[in-house]
């Protein structure tokens, strides 16, 4: 991971940071901090000395667009463009300049607005005209004509639409407003009335109308004839209108087809503006020129130079290695590199913790580990093919890649140790075994299982040793119950156990004894001992009566811990017993039912839960042995991941 | 699943929060202080807001940077009950946190109607978080008022208030800001309808007690200072109360003088509240009034909503308090 530090003229800022974002390859930093740390140094030479001395004037750089409104507009052409079906094609094109894609977007939304507006006009005309309508259908028994009605000399009619609960209200008052009500029509939520009130209190009488949130709907004064007779032109109206609508619908429809890669186009081109925005919001400025710092990955360097290959020597780098780093408060991140095929197993070392920068990757020895592990607990030959068929799914239809990577992963495993342990479906009589039949051979499959772990443990020791020495950390490389004073010691004890069993005494027992003794005696002093090797002068920081009482419980539990963890893996074995016992059981069930059917039906049944519960159980039995068994030896996950900041390359359409 | 499972975390998250709202003692330690800067360090120094404060530099703040300090670190706590309740209890309290938004977007309609600037608007709001049903930086970036309506076309907001926009030229903010408050106890009561018996009793009950405040004191206030007409009056009372049938409210709005007023309120709970017309004492008693409904609820520790419900009341009512002994530092009133 490099440190770059970029400077430049400010009319370059905002194409340099835009293709930063379409690169992807950098995770800024805020610029001010860099430069007080003594980092961010510019040579004094004459070339750079246009740039020293506007280093006086720095201030953090202040990213002022405003484009909410923009944004808006966008969102709503983008929501329409979901209703029509394209596809076909990829889109790649952005607008660089923030004042053309303004320019663009505003174009493009004027248009779409003109129709927009149109169809909302005439919807709103046509709801209006079917609420007239209602009322009309209400008054169709009166032979007056409408006209004589709609101009009364005392009286005024008017029709109103209310929400149903102020409705209530006005009835419960109905005393005393000045009007006669008669609801006419009532739906969800509202209710639609006519009143007539005396011309004297209409003033009055609108007033409470318009407390209870009541709209007027005029009644149409152009129309001629019984209300019967009025209501037929107004329905004739509101076909029309309807007619009016789809047209403009389909042109609409027209409009967003001919421009949806405009659209997209802009959408994109504001989606950069935002991160550009992000790498801007973390830079310095002065009025001629702009300081940026960010982390970029070495592997990222090359892409990041030919970038700057189109500023022309413009823009001065300054790059530093994290070895070279003074300002030790900006961490580096951590990018995880890994195949393909053990990507997937990132998200399960994530979700512990990211590796600190520097730190071995474990996400390759947890992927190998694990999937044995998974399959010698879930070995059969059907279930894995489901898993692998689950996995499959996961991945390509929902769209769930690490998930779906991990379940393919773990089915195949679970398939090899099926054909290992002859077993598909639960049932051992459809293959052979070509191992072993953990039912038939308990302890065996137990020891295994322990020999496994031993094997397991003592990489995982080797991992943490080094993780130390890379760490510089010589306490617990050397002598924490994880560096070598605990490997030999377990080491120690794997050996003895090994020569009592084989009735084969490799060393005598006093040198036995000494032997633990000192490893133990190792452990307990490692702080003064690794004082000593630094060359420091004090040996206990904090009082050596403290130190001892602690350290002494240290090494109980180093004991405790080493016999557990060695222990702990005995699970493996269990598991893989415990799933033949499973099936076993539900076997037992469908032999008891006299029905074939039904004998059938409980071994699926039986299958599925197994499937789901032991699958659930193993999967997370085995990521405990990887937490706390293994993890714990080897890997802190302090770190940050490397997110830099990037827009999303390319639209599939 | 069963009430023990769904409130037994958040009704021990909400004891622990009682456990740092105000004590007696911290109240009268603030009410002894001579002026506003002194009670600004009492509450900085000696109370359990010193944590919220310490990052601000309280020689330069005014009692309206504070209280949005104050109601902006209630939301934050608001929004982490939020994680506690999933379904309907979780619509619940999304739909209980618009009374929030509500008071934002009054902000943001009556800062267009003044003309303000976007940063004097943007300063003034509190609830902008996760459970936010409306567009901020939108509706803030937008010119007037007639803009933010239509601008919030698609809201819930937007049916109520499409009619009122008309009249704000003639007759000011008056219709859209009642016409939100209405919004928040429509959504509600719908929401509750969802519960089980015991929550959606409790929770109509709880949210009744305030209808019943809000309605005693605009019927109040419409009447001794505004003259409003007795039908209009009643048009813009808020329904689903838990004392007062339609047929009282409607009494109440046509009461002649205020002794009537007093009679008919006699036999609730709220009589004690309105004993004399005096507005500041009015609000001061309605505010014991309430946290001493809550309290109790608080104390019972009941395994439904009530406790959640209640907090968020009594919390909203001792920043309210805090705010009135500052008021009464900055301007200062007497103790009493």
């Amino acid at each position: 991971m490099n440190m770059v530090n970029l400077v430049g003229i400010i009319s370059d800022f905002d194409k340099l940071t835009k293709m930063l974002a379409i690169d992807g390859c950098m995770q800024p930093v805020s610029a001010l901090q860099e430069i007080n740390s003594s980092d961010f140094v510019l040579k004094t030479d004459l070339d750079n000395i246009e740039e020293l001395k506007n280093v006086n004037y720095i201030k953090p750089y202040l990213y002022d667009k405003d484009y909410n409104i923009s944004l808006k507009h966008l969102e709503k052409l983008v929501e329409d463009l979901k209703t029509i079906d394209i596809r076909g094609g990829t889109i790649n094109d952005k607008i660089f300049d923030f004042d053309d894609s303004e320019k663009e977007l505003s174009k493009v939304y004027d248009k779409y607005m003109v129709l927009n507006k149109n169809i909302e006009d005439l919807e709103k005309k046509q709801q209006y005209l079917k609420n007239t309508y209602i009322a009309l259908e209400f008054l169709k028994n009166i032979s007056h004509p409408m006209e004589e009605i709609t101009t009364m000399e005392n009286f005024q009619m008017g029709l109103y639409k209310v929400p149903d609960q102020n409705m209530v209200k006005l009835k419960a008052n109905y005393e005393n407003i000045p009007s006669i009500i008669e609801s006419v029509y009532k739906e969800k939520g509202f209710v639609i009335f006519i009143s007539y009130t005396p011309i004297l209190l209409l003033i009055e009488a609108e007033r409470i109308f318009k407390s209870a949130n009541c709209e007027n709907i005029q009644m149409p004064k152009h129309y001629i004839g019984t209300a019967k007779e009025v209501a037929v032109s107004v329905h004739d109206e509101i076909n029309e209108i309807q007619q009016s609508t789809w047209r403009i619908r389909i042109e609409l429809n027209v409009f967003l087809r001919e421009n949806y890669e405009i659209i997209k186009k802009i959408q994109r081109s504001y989606e950069l503006e935002q991160k550009s925005g992000e790498i801007k919001k973390s830079a310095a400025c002065t009025n001629e020129f702009f300081y940026l710092s960010g982390w970029i990955p070495k592997s990222f360097m090359e892409s990041f130079n030919k970038l700057l290959m189109s500023f022309d020597d413009r823009i001065l780098i300054i790059t530093k290695d994290t070895n070279e780093r003074t300002n030790k408060a900006i961490i580096p991140p951590t990018m995880l590199i890994n195949n393909e095929l053990v990507k997937p197993f990132e998200s399960m070392v994530l979700m512990y913790g990211v590796p600190s920068y520097g730190e071995i990757d474990p996400t390759m020895f947890l992927a190998i580990t694990y999937t044995i592990m998974f399959g010698a607990m879930f070995g059969d030959v059907g279930q894995g093919l489901v898993l692998v068929l689950v996995g499959f799914l996961l991945k390509n239809k929902w769209d769930r890649i690490n998930l779906g990577g991990v379940f393919e992963i773990l089915g195949l495993s679970s398939i090899v140790f099926g054909f290992l342990y002859g077993s598909v479906f639960g049932s051992e009589y459809v293959i052979n075994a070509l191992l072993v039949r953990p039912m038939q051979h308990i302890n065996d499959v137990l020891i295994a299982a322990i020999i496994f772990g031993c094997g397991f443990l003592i990489l995982g020791f080797i991992l943490g040793i080094i993780n130390s020495i890379r760490k510089k950390d010589i306490e617990r490389a050397l002598f924490g119950k994880e560096g070598v004073a605990g490997f030999m010691f377990y080491l120690g004890i794997l050996i003895l156990i090994v020569s009592i069993v084989y009735k084969n005494p490799l060393l005598p027992k006093a040198i036995w004894m000494i032997y633990f003794i000192f490893f133990l005696l190792l452990i307990l002093l490692k702080k003064p001992l690794a004082n000593i090797l630094v060359g420091k002068d004090v040996l206990f920081e904090e009082g050596a009566k403290d130190y001892f009482i602690e350290s002494s419980f240290e090494v109980i539990e180093t004991l405790l811990s080493m016999f557990s963890n060695t222990l702990s893996f005995i699970r493996v074995g269990a598991f893989a017993l415990n799933h033949v016992g499973l099936f076993v059981a539900f076997s037992a069930m469908a032999s008891m039912t006299k029905s074939g059917f039904a004998s059938v039906m409980i071994l699926i049944l039986g299958n599925i839960i197994i499937i789901c519960l032991e699958g659930m159980i193993v999967f997370i039995q085995g990521l405990r042995l990887e937490y706390y068994e293994l993890f714990s030896k080897y890997y802190e996950g302090g770190g940050v991941s490397f997110e830099p900041v990037r827009v999303k390359l390319r639209e599939r359409i | 699943m069963g009430s023990i499972v769904r409130f037994s975390a958040i009704n021990s998250k909400v004891k622990a929060l009682i456990g740092k709202s105000m004590s007696q003692e911290e109240y009268l330690k603030l009410l002894k202080c001579k002026d506003f800067k002194s009670t600004v360090k009492v509450l900085k120094e000696e109370t359990k807001y010193e944590k919220i404060l310490e990052q601000y530099n309280l020689e330069k703040i005014n009692r309206a940077n504070l209280e949005i300090i104050l109601q902006r670190n209630y939301i934050r706590i608001y929004s982490k009950l939020i994680n506690y309740f999933n379904g309907e209890y979780r619509n619940i309290i999304k739909t209980l946190f618009l009374r929030w938004e509500i008071e934002d977007l009054k902000v943001i309609i009556r800062g267009k109607y003044l003309g303000r600037s976007k940063v004097e608007i943007e300063n003034k709001l509190i609830a902008r978080s996760s459970l936010n049903t409306i567009n901020y930086d939108y509706l803030i970036a937008l010119k007037n008022v007639e803009e933010v309506i239509d601008g919030l076309k698609g809201s819930i907001y937007y049916n109520n208030l499409k009619n009122s926009v008309k009249d704000i030229r003639g007759k000011g903010l008056f219709r859209i800001e009642t016409e939100l408050d209405f919004v928040y106890f429509m959504s509600i009561r719908k929401k509750l309808k969802h519960l089980d018996i015991e929550n959606k009793d409790v929770g109509y009950s709880i949210t009744g007690v305030e209808v019943d405040l809000l309605n005693l004191g605009w019927i109040y206030r419409g009447k001794i200072f505004y003259e409003i007409s007795p039908e209009e009056l009643f048009n813009y009372t808020i329904y689903n109360g838990s004392k007062f049938s339609k047929d009282k409210l409607i009494k109440l709005c046509y009461v002649n003088d205020m002794e009537d007023f007093r009679n008919l309120i006699e036999r609730t709970p709220y009589a004690h509240i309105y004993e004399n017309y005096d507005l500041i004492s009015i609000e001061k008693r309605q505010r014991e009034f309430q946290k001493k409904y809550y309290k109790k609820f608080l104390r019972e520790n009941r395994n439904n909503i009530s406790m959640v419900m209640s907090y968020i009341m009594f919390y909203g009512i001792e920043i309210r308090d805090i705010i009135s002994i500052l008021e009464q530092k900055r301007y200062y009133i007497g103790m009493n």
